[in-house]
């Protein structure tokens, strides 16, 4: 199997020094494709790098490689979405840190780089947040800080109690059946929930999404989510089959996806509601590898990569749409805007998982997977969760046909015009012909 | 250096880390704060570990109890705002108080379990040398990464602390 080696993290984090040093002086178009440069790089040499990584610390095996890559998707998403307007000029080089902590996280194998990479993802998150310094985003930003600070003081106890039982570092640790072990893998997951924003750890999530700049919504809807869940793939065959784990990732995943999905039936606004679904998907997530199905790593990564357009695509519309993403300043936004109205749609049927969206075969992953487990508690919770969030997601789309329009503020930019288009051809085009998603996912488990 | 005197630190740690959470003046906070500070590093030097502990001492007592000095300067310590916070104080322990239970009733309760083990690990000391070998060489990438979060940390503070009226959302 083909391995990644430092060379895609080397390049992330030196256009990251180079895009913050030239900020002052450069525009903010050299600023943002100098950025935009480094992201293209590390996604070419994470895809094509032939080195090996023999550190104990980082692997750059398959998921490594899918994580990074996907990671910089979702950075040159936030990059294009990011408005010039009310950016700062350092920016640019916080998309790149959150990218690398991202690419970190994924190719995590050590308590020392699960650390580094999360907090990393955290703080280049809460900086991004408050870029825009409203009332709301302060306050997004406050409690992600407060609340995060939380989890990381949570994950570190846990890892502490592993470490103090075995001495061992390396997530082989958590394999061992110590009770110390079993506390600390409880309080591992609890602050691993806390990133990967499942209920009751899910507070700041919403906030984020609505209060903070769109591009700080894809970095923690998409990136940090793309890290904890493949450090949660890896940590999933060492925890012993009785212990805590399965059933607290079961308890949180059904506790996220009956709030998350309940919370967003009566909301108004775009970015919120997508906030709430985000923790209902984190949710469904969950109950996949609470589950212990054969294919948890294929369904949950690929669950993942058909997430990821569907969210980018409704963060550009409601970034375009600024003040106006609700359900009353949405209305007929097919009509005055075909590209952002179409697109729209289309990301919000793939969220919903209707067929010819890639959603739906995400779903039917989710629902397959927890079949062949035996484990219809959770697909029922997952069925139940999925026809709720149909209702929400149609509520949007039939807004989107209403005649009775209202003036919209802008047309879309040409880079957010880009990701619209980029994102509903991977949609429909995945959706019709998933064939090359599957065997990417396949050839890219942990 | 032994392994009563790193359980007689650690308790003091404990017990000054409870006087910290409890106190409503923060000027006595702090106080506390700097007591469990330093012997937490008496422990760490018993256990061996004498660079960690050197580095609690010079980073956490000296130089991030400077900054809670400053932040001090900024707090409200009039008799009435002492008067809130004691009101405050009276209904805040039980949240916190819980979680610790959770965690340490368990410990308790495993200790005399078959197959525990009971004996604390000492390890063999850590040298400053082993250390910085560790980190400049095996380690190195964990520490440029390191260097990225202090990056965003800054970056993070300075648009904070920048003046100027707040921009639209973007």
């Amino acid at each position: 199997m083909a391995t990644m080696g430092l060379e895609p993290l080397a390049v992330l984090g030196l256009a990251a020094v180079i895009a913050m040093a030239i900020s002052p002086r450069a525009s903010d178009g050299t600023t943002r494709s100098i950025a935009a440069l480094g992201l293209i790089a590390a996604l070419i040499l994470a895809a094509g790098s032939q080195g090996a990584l023999t550190s104990a610390l980082l692997t750059g095996d398959a998921a490594a490689r899918f994580g990074t890559g996907l990671c910089c998707l979702s950075g040159l998403a936030a990059l294009a979405i990011l408005r010039p307007a009310s950016a700062p000029r350092e920016a640019p080089a916080l998309i790149l840190l959150a990218t690398l902590g991202a690419s970190v996280l994924s190719g995590a194998a050590h308590a020392a780089t699960l650390f580094v990479g999360l907090e990393l993802v955290t703080l280049a998150l809460i900086a991004l947040t408050v870029l825009p310094r409203s009332a709301p985003a302060l306050e997004a930003g406050y409690k992600l800080l407060i609340l995060g600070g939380i989890g990381a003081a949570t994950l570190l106890m846990g890892l502490a109690f592993a470490f103090a039982a075995t001495g061992e570092l390396t997530f082989a640790a958590w394999s061992s059946t110590d009770r110390l072990v079993a506390l600390g893998a409880a309080l591992l997951l609890a602050g691993l929930a806390f990133k990967f924003s499942l209920v009751p750890f899910h507070m700041w999530t919403p906030d984020i999404f609505s209060g903070a700049p769109a591009a700080a919504a894809i970095v923690a809807g998409v990136a940090s989510k793309v890290g904890v869940a493949i450090v949660l793939l890896r940590l999933q065959p060492q925890m012993p089959a009785t212990g805590i784990w399965q059933t607290g990732l079961a308890a949180l995943g059904i506790a996220s996806v009956v709030l998350g999905n309940l919370q967003a039936l009566r909301q108004p606004s775009l970015p919120r509601m997508l906030g709430f679904s985000s923790i209902a998907h984190s949710g469904y997530l969950a109950l996949i590898l609470a589950s212990g199905a054969a294919d948890t790593a294929q369904a949950v990564l690929f669950y993942i990569a058909t997430y990821a357009p569907a969210l980018f695509a409704a963060l550009a519309a409601a970034a375009i749409l600024d003040r106006d993403a609700n359900l009353t300043g949405l209305r007929g936004l097919v009509w005055a805007q075909p590209l952002t109205g179409a697109v729209l749609t289309l990301a919000l049927l793939s969220l919903a998982g209707l067929p010819l969206a890639v959603g739906f075969w995400a779903k039917f992953q989710l629902f397959s997977a927890l079949a062949q487990a035996g484990t219809y508690g959770l697909l029922a919770v997952a069925i139940l969760g999925s026809a709720a969030g149909l209702y929400f997601y149609l509520r949007f789309t039939v807004t989107l046909f209403r005649r009775d329009g209202v003036d919209f503020p802008r047309p879309p930019h040409w880079q957010e015009a880009a990701v619209l288009l980029a994102a509903a051809a991977t949609i429909v085009g995945l959706g019709v012909y998933p064939g090359p998603l599957y065997a990417l996912v396949t050839a890219s488990l942990p | 250096m032994n392994a009563t005197f790193a359980l007689w630190a650690g308790s003091l740690a404990l017990i000054s880390a409870l006087l910290v959470v409890t106190r409503a003046s923060v000027v006595h906070a702090l106080i506390w704060l700097l007591v469990t500070l330093l012997s937490l590093s008496a422990s760490f030097f018993a256990l061996g570990a004498s660079f960690a502990g050197a580095a609690q001492i010079l980073i956490y007592a000296g130089a991030i109890l400077a900054v809670f000095v400053f932040v001090v300067m900024t707090v409200d310590a009039s008799p009435k705002a002492l008067e809130q916070e004691r009101a405050r104080l009276g209904r805040a322990w039980v949240p916190p108080a819980l979680v610790a239970a959770l965690v340490l009733v368990p410990l308790f309760a495993w200790r005399g379990a078959p197959g525990a083990d009971t004996a604390a690990p000492m390890g063999a000391a850590v040298s400053a040398t082993d250390l910085g070998m560790l980190l400049f060489g095996p380690w190195a990438a964990v520490v440029e990464i390191a260097s990225g979060l202090l990056l965003a940390a800054l970056m993070g503070a300075r648009h904070l602390g920048r003046r100027g009226k707040p921009e639209g959302r973007g």
